[in-house]
């Protein structure tokens, strides 16, 4: 009878030791959910993002208010077609339809001459269209405002494409050596070509290729020689 | 004496269980302090991220009337001459290409997406993601296919947009996007499709040798949306005619 009572004793011990347990590690998992850093992370990034948007709009509608100023008293005036130009020449200057000239950088981008290959054929020391393109992304990152590769405006459609010995762009066919003139911040446009692990210090270092890249005062890019022929496009009226 | 020795049994047994408890949960504390944060901190950074978000919509909105505004008055007075007429007309084309106008025309959508198992390996990042220049490329393609206009995961590409590779994603004009990524394009969609299609061309490359999950589809209307930066020159001037190139 004793001996009973003890294993029943230890028994109910048991159950309520388990009990407790489970509920103990419940309340535990939901504490500790897997959240990891980099979902953290993440979110900081965004919150950081969003804020940067933020500020940016609110620039635009200080823009915009103004702008609104300016045409309501032209319209009064009756100059309105002044208002209008001016922001045609605004527009056609960042779509790249009218000359440019700012401080900046050229980047001359030749393929590696000497007689022994680096890479495993003779295609790996030539430049290539990607490596142009990512040197363009490097620079747009490093805010550049005109882009040119041998006298030829990038746009924002403008192709970079690889035709076999050549690189297309704007439909015009360009041979290595590559100059790239670039208007912007000159020391960061030069920082993103060659600074380490860019492109530019990659296919320099790594693939030895010709890079040579010259920070200057006073760069003219020439305007896109051409006119806009728009096919498919339609504007979204707003409020339909 | 068998009552002692199954007493004794007992007793080694919960010590050993306690002892195994505890390093279990030591271990467990341990794990939660050095790679996982607790939810709470997590929770207070989305509710900060819903109010920014939410301001920003505001804000938009708020952007958008005022150009509403500024639309109505010019579409005005562009009846009044046709010198005005013509020009209020550049100044639309002009907008529309440079990503200041929501457009809509004929096209194709292209999504493209990781293959599946590619966090198998450990790799906390996407191959899209570690090598956006492939997105380039794309777009490098469809720019020479004489596409009119471009966005992916609807952001306008213009001709100040950056790919940024970030952590785990891109940052696309200051936004920030993850796979899967959805590319538009306005143009003619028989041209644009069979320029990807192109045998050896980028899809087929992204296809075959990365096994990249790509569908393309023409659509009659695609809509493309505007650029919301605000793009202002600081270094760049209007070229004075008498400099040479």
């Amino acid at each position: 009878m004793k001996n009973i009572l003890g294993k029943a004793t230890i028994f109910t011990m048991c159950v309520v030791t388990g009990i407790f347990l489970s509920i103990q590690l419940r309340q535990n998992n939901e504490w500790n959910q897997l959240v990891t850093l980099s979902s953290i992370e993440d979110m900081k990034n965004e919150i950081s993002n969003t804020q940067n948007q933020i500020s940016n709009i609110e620039k635009i509608i200080e823009k915009k208010r103004k702008e609104l100023k300016n045409i309501k008293s032209a319209v009064n005036e009756g100059n309105i077609s002044e208002v209008l130009e001016k922001e045609l020449k605004k527009v056609r200057k960042i779509a790249g339809y009218e000359d440019l000239q700012g401080p900046g950088v050229i980047i001359k981008i030749a393929d590696n001459n000497e007689r022994y290959i680096v890479g495993q054929e003779a295609a790996d020391d030539i430049v290539h269209d990607r490596d142009i393109l990512n040197i363009l992304n490097d620079l747009k990152m490093a805010g550049a405002e005109a882009i040119s590769i041998k006298g030829q405006r990038v746009l924002l459609n403008s192709e970079i494409q690889c035709g076999g010995p050549i690189i297309r762009i704007n439909g015009r066919s360009l041979t290595n050596p590559f100059i790239i003139h670039a208007i912007g911040d000159p020391k960061l446009l030069y920082a993103a070509v060659n600074a380490p692990n860019t492109t530019g210090y990659i296919l320099k270092n790594l693939y030895k290729l010709e890079i040579k890249t010259q920070p200057s005062d006073n760069i003219i890019i020439r305007k896109h020689k051409g006119d806009l022929n728009l096919k498919y496009l339609k504007p979204v009226k707003e409020g339909e | 004496m068998s009552n002692f020795k199954s007493k004794i049994a007992i007793i080694v047994v919960s010590i050993i269980l306690g002892i195994i408890l505890s390093i279990q949960l030591k271990t467990l504390k341990k794990d939660s302090l050095n790679s996982h944060f607790p939810l709470q901190r997590n929770k207070e950074l989305a509710a900060e991220l819903n109010k920014l978000q939410e301001e920003n919509n505001k804000l938009v909105n708020q952007a958008n009337t005022l150009e509403d505004k500024i639309r109505k008055y010019e579409s005005n007075v562009s009846e009044e001459s046709d010198y005005i007429n013509e020009l209020s007309k550049e100044l639309l084309k002009y907008r529309m290409f440079s990503g200041y106008e929501k457009l809509y025309g004929p096209g194709i959508v292209l999504t493209i997406d990781d293959p599946e198992g590619e966090v198998i390996y450990g790799e906390d990042t996407s191959f899209l993601v570690r090598n956006y220049q492939y997105l380039l490329q794309i777009i490098s393609y469809l720019n020479a296919t004489e596409a009119e206009a471009i966005s992916i995961n609807g952001l306008r590409y213009t001709a100040y947009s950056e790919f940024l590779r970030v952590d785990e994603h891109l940052s696309i004009n200051g936004v920030s996007v993850t796979p899967p990524f959805e590319i538009k394009a306005i143009g003619d969609p028989d041209k644009l499709e069979s320029a990807l299609n192109l045998k050896g061309g980028i899809i087929y490359k992204l296809k075959n040798s990365y096994d990249m999950d790509i569908k393309i589809n023409q659509q009659k209307s695609v809509d493309i949306p505007k650029y919301t930066k605000k793009k202002e020159f600081r270094y760049a001037e209007p070229a004075t005619n008498s400099t040479n190139p």
